[in-house]
């Protein structure tokens, strides 16, 4: 499948990095063609200035030739792998600028006769996030997890058959406390999970009851002996610790 | 009362505008002292830097150019955010602004060896979110209201523990009237008017105050 992977992490010494090595090379393995977008690297401005506004009000958007780029990879791409850090309970701003700013009518969505809106992004297949989050899990769900309902629900009701979008979340809590096992547990989990090949309707149905009879974060225990993943290279002390600050409390 | 009006529109005669003036000019005239901080018209750059992440323990010294703003919030006994919604939540540049005025020293402490924050805004007792959505309110209830929980839920829990928050909103602005329009500023006035006033559920069940008057 075409695979469109988008990062959104200013640093790339951060556990992050590792997380988008860890899928690009996962998704390669299973066959997909990804293509990767480096917001932070691309200078991407995630601010919708007021021409691009009101260009977007009357239905004819006008990208700049960097957002026309990612317009074109987004209509191509079966498959959208997210792969960001939570930052306030939600998306960072440069994500969420990208979505505002790149998914325009004609695109994303289109309106009907009577002015009702439809999904329009047909060759749409899967979504993929990969989240790392400060707080515990049950923290998380009782917030309401604002970055995940942005990409699964918004992104997916963009599809004109939604049902046909497949969803795998894979994410990491408490990020600020992990120790390195757990960190490597978690990429070879996103390993494993991005490097299977294509389920089928009945595997697809058999994930579902696992994750309903065990929650994700407890089905993986972290594994005895060498991590799979080498982590000497990150800074692990100083990187990411925001994305715990903000969040817990 | 000291009110922050937070604003992230680009355009500058959108109906967003319009109820940045209306809320301004409500609050004002109630009596409050105002400060309003436009997203746009400041040219504000909601990106966080890799330097402003690596060095996120340096709070404002690192960030000199958001002095005012944190002061702005550190005397605000109210906040009210005025935005459109787009896909789900706040424009990328007020998140922006959360991302990067909402840090060390601000927003909370860190104590050392600590993993847990303390809010440090806990003065801020009203929190107003006036906005505007473009789909009718059940796509938005499918879509599990994503701005909303991250700010009726989420930057809550920095404010004061019995913070007391409006959620004025307009839905379906692709098609609704003018009518409708004018409705709904008819009750964003009213709601803004009792901004400060003691709660329904303070007063409901009050005894009386003695005075001369009534004591038998």
């Amino acid at each position: 499948m075409n695979t469109l992977v988008i990062w959104a992490h200013p640093r790339s010494e951060s556990y992050s990095h590792a997380l988008l090595q860890c899928s690009v090379a996962a998704l390669r393995r299973a066959g997909h063609q990804v293509e990767v977008i480096d917001l932070y690297a691309t200078g991407f401005q995630p601010a919708m200035a007021d021409a691009e506004w009101l260009a977007y009000r009357q239905f004819r958007p006008e990208p700049d030739a960097l957002t026309l780029g990612h317009i074109e990879q987004v209509r191509r791409a079966e498959q959208l792998v997210f792969v960001y850090p939570t930052w306030w309970f939600g998306l960072p701003a440069i994500l969420k600028g990208w979505l505002e700013r790149t998914m325009v009518p004609g695109l994303a969505f289109d309106f009907n006769a009577s002015g009702q809106i439809r999904g329009n992004l047909g060759s749409l297949r899967r979504i993929v996030g990969v989240a790392t989050y400060g707080s515990a899990p049950w923290y998380v769900h009782l917030i309401g997890d604002a970055g995940r309902r942005t990409l699964t629900r918004c992104l997916r009701i963009s599809s004109p058959k939604p049902w046909r979008v497949r969803v795998s979340w894979l994410a990491l809590y408490r990020l600020d406390t992990a120790t390195a096992e757990t960190r490597s547990a978690f990429l070879a989990h996103v390993d494993q999970v991005l490097s299977a090949p294509p389920a089928t309707r009945l595997t697809w149905f058999h994930s579902r009851l696992r994750r309903l009879s065990r929650p994700s974060h407890r089905r993986r225990p972290p594994e005895a002996g060498p991590p799979a993943f080498p982590l000497a290279d990150l800074e692990l002390d100083s990187i990411d610790l925001r994305v715990g600050p903000g969040e817990s409390s | 009362m000291n009110v922050l009006v937070v604003y992230a529109h680009p355009h500058p005669a959108s109906f967003g505008a319009a109820l940045r003036d209306q809320v301004v000019d409500t609050l004002s005239a109630a009596g409050h002292r105002v400060d309003l901080i436009d997203l746009y018209r400041e040219g504000f750059d909601p990106l966080l830097s890799p330097d402003e992440l690596a060095q996120h323990r340096a709070g404002l010294a690192q960030r000199p150019t958001l002095v005012g703003h944190a002061r702005l919030v550190a005397e605000a006994k109210a906040v009210v955010l005025v935005y459109p919604t787009w896909w789900g939540g706040p424009p990328a540049m007020l998140k922006g602004w959360f991302d990067r005025v909402l840090c060390e020293g601000v927003a909370y402490r860190l104590p050392p060896g600590k993993h847990r924050i303390r809010p440090s805004l806990r003065h801020i007792k009203h929190l107003v979110v006036v906005t505007s959505y473009g789909s009718p309110r059940w796509i938005n209830a499918l879509q599990g209201e994503p701005g909303r929980r991250m700010i009726r839920w989420g930057l809550r829990t920095l404010l004061h523990p019995l913070v007391r928050t409006q959620w004025i909103a307009l839905y379906d602005m692709d098609r609704n009237t003018h009518a409708d329009r004018v409705a709904f500023q008819q009750q964003l006035t009213q709601r803004l008017q009792t901004l400060g006033a003691p709660s329904r559920v303070m007063t409901a069940n009050r005894r009386p105050v003695r005075t001369k008057a009534n004591t038998p």
